[in-house]
């Protein structure tokens, strides 16, 4: 190995700080980490608000780099062993649960809610509590739907997963698809909104 | 000339390039030729910048990476960007070659790939057994799946934000392709294509001529 392809990587530990990590964080506490998942930096939890006892669970050897894990208060976010992650967003406010041997390919976004509510009043609402002077406590309720992606799926560049969703083992959602319904086992899907296409 | 983006770069003992005003403290591998008016914002996107070619990337005169673009080159990956292109915290996944002309213009969170697996020749358990060898390695590096495929991007593209162009493609001159559309097959020149999937929606009038090239240079540059 040259020194130029010294990894950029670290092992996920819970309530540490990640050697050398240029953003200033610590990995949170409260989440659950098998062996040898590494991680490249702990700018991936800014926005891992959730309060749960674990909010994470993270199987073993899985890889996560410029990932962004957001949660809600009560988000939580399960992956199974052997994932890879680059550059994913994984947005929770309910459950996102990801199986086995699943790679997320760079700018793919994983969300199990809408983020904010679809109504005029409370979305105007929501502006107010999320800016600097509002209470992010008192935001309105949003429609969440949890998210489940079988083992093996692979999903593509800027792919886009919406609430509710769950997509069978094996499934693979090409790069740029928004998938807003289920999508069965052994799938491939493209497109916006995706369709099942011939391979 | 716009003094705020002439940086000063700086060469470190281990030939490392250091940009006036990188907040990231690693600084652009060696193997990078830089022309002396190219912006580049900071070098966090090379830390997957692998290219073992003595010119693993080249970027000429008056071009721009601007906030993260991330560079995702194997060891035989080879990027080059021509003069006057802006390239605004895309991503440019490379394993064979991708050529992006002059006067290109990437938006943000944009991916321009020479490399996607084969679908058709990848059942599930070849998928596996690639996560798990990748889970095993050290490095973590993804490898090739599927045939890289060249991309070119001719002069005067531009990409809009999120959109994919996939292996193998080639931009014509002074196409435009909108944003979060995927490109799975050349664009022909002056063309403008939208949607998913992607569709030519209409030619523009090629009036870009080297004529005009050469007058506007003339008269923006003095």
């Amino acid at each position: 190995m040259t020194e130029q392809q010294e990894s950029f990587l670290h092992l996920i530990k819970p309530g540490e700080a990640i050697p050398n990590d240029w953003f200033k964080g610590l990995i949170p506490s409260n989440i659950k980490v098998g062996e040898n998942s590494v991680i490249d930096s702990s700018q991936s939890f800014k926005t891992f608000f959730s309060k749960l006892p674990i909010a994470l669970i993270i199987g073993s050897y899985v890889t996560i780099w410029r990932a962004s894990f957001a949660t809600e208060e009560n988000g939580l976010i399960e992956i199974g062993d052997y994932c890879y992650l680059a550059g994913a967003s994984l947005v929770a406010s309910q459950k996102i649960t990801i199986g086995n041997r699943v790679l997320i390919a760079g700018g793919a976004t994983i969300i199990d809610s809408d983020f904010h509510p679809i109504a005029p009043a409370a979305r105007l609402a929501d502006t107010i509590a999320i800016s600097p002077l509002g209470n992010h406590n008192k935001r309105p309720t949003v429609k969440s739907k949890p998210v489940v992606i079988g083992d093996d799926v692979w999903i593509g560049y800027n792919a886009t997963i919406l609430k509710g969703v769950t997509i069978g083992a094996g499934a693979i959602i090409t790069p740029g698809s928004v998938v807003t319904e289920n999508v069965a086992a052994g799938i491939t899907v493209a497109g916006n909104p995706a369709k099942p296409v011939e391979i | 000339m716009r003094e705020n983006i002439i940086q000063v770069k700086e060469v470190d003992k281990d030939g490392r390039t250091h940009v006036e005003g990188d907040w990231y403290s690693k600084g652009l591998p060696k193997n990078i030729v830089l022309s002396d008016t190219v912006y580049v914002e900071t070098s966090y996107g090379f830390s997957t910048f692998y290219s073992q070619d003595e010119k693993g990337l080249i970027i000429d005169q008056a071009s721009g990476c601007y906030q993260i673009v991330d560079f995702i080159v194997s060891e035989k990956g080879k990027v080059s960007i021509g003069k006057f292109s802006v390239i605004n915290g895309a991503t440019i996944v490379c394993n064979s070659s991708i050529t992006i002309g002059n006067h290109c213009m990437l938006a943000w969170s944009s991916v321009i790939t020479d490399t996607w697996f084969d679908i058709s020749t990848s059942p599930i358990e070849v998928r596996q057994e690639l996560l798990i060898n990748v889970s095993k390695n050290s490095l973590r590096s993804f490898p090739i799946t599927g045939k890289p495929m060249p991309v070119i991007l001719e002069d005067n593209c531009w990409v809009g934000f999120g959109a994919i162009i996939m292996p193998g493609v080639r931009l014509g001159r002074g196409s435009v392709v909108g944003c979060k559309t995927v490109i799975l097959e050349d664009v022909p020149p002056y063309a403008v294509i939208t949607g998913s999937p992607a569709k030519i929606v209409k030619f523009l009038n090629p009036d870009d001529t080297n004529e005009f090239k050469e007058k506007t240079l003339q008269e923006y540059l003095q």
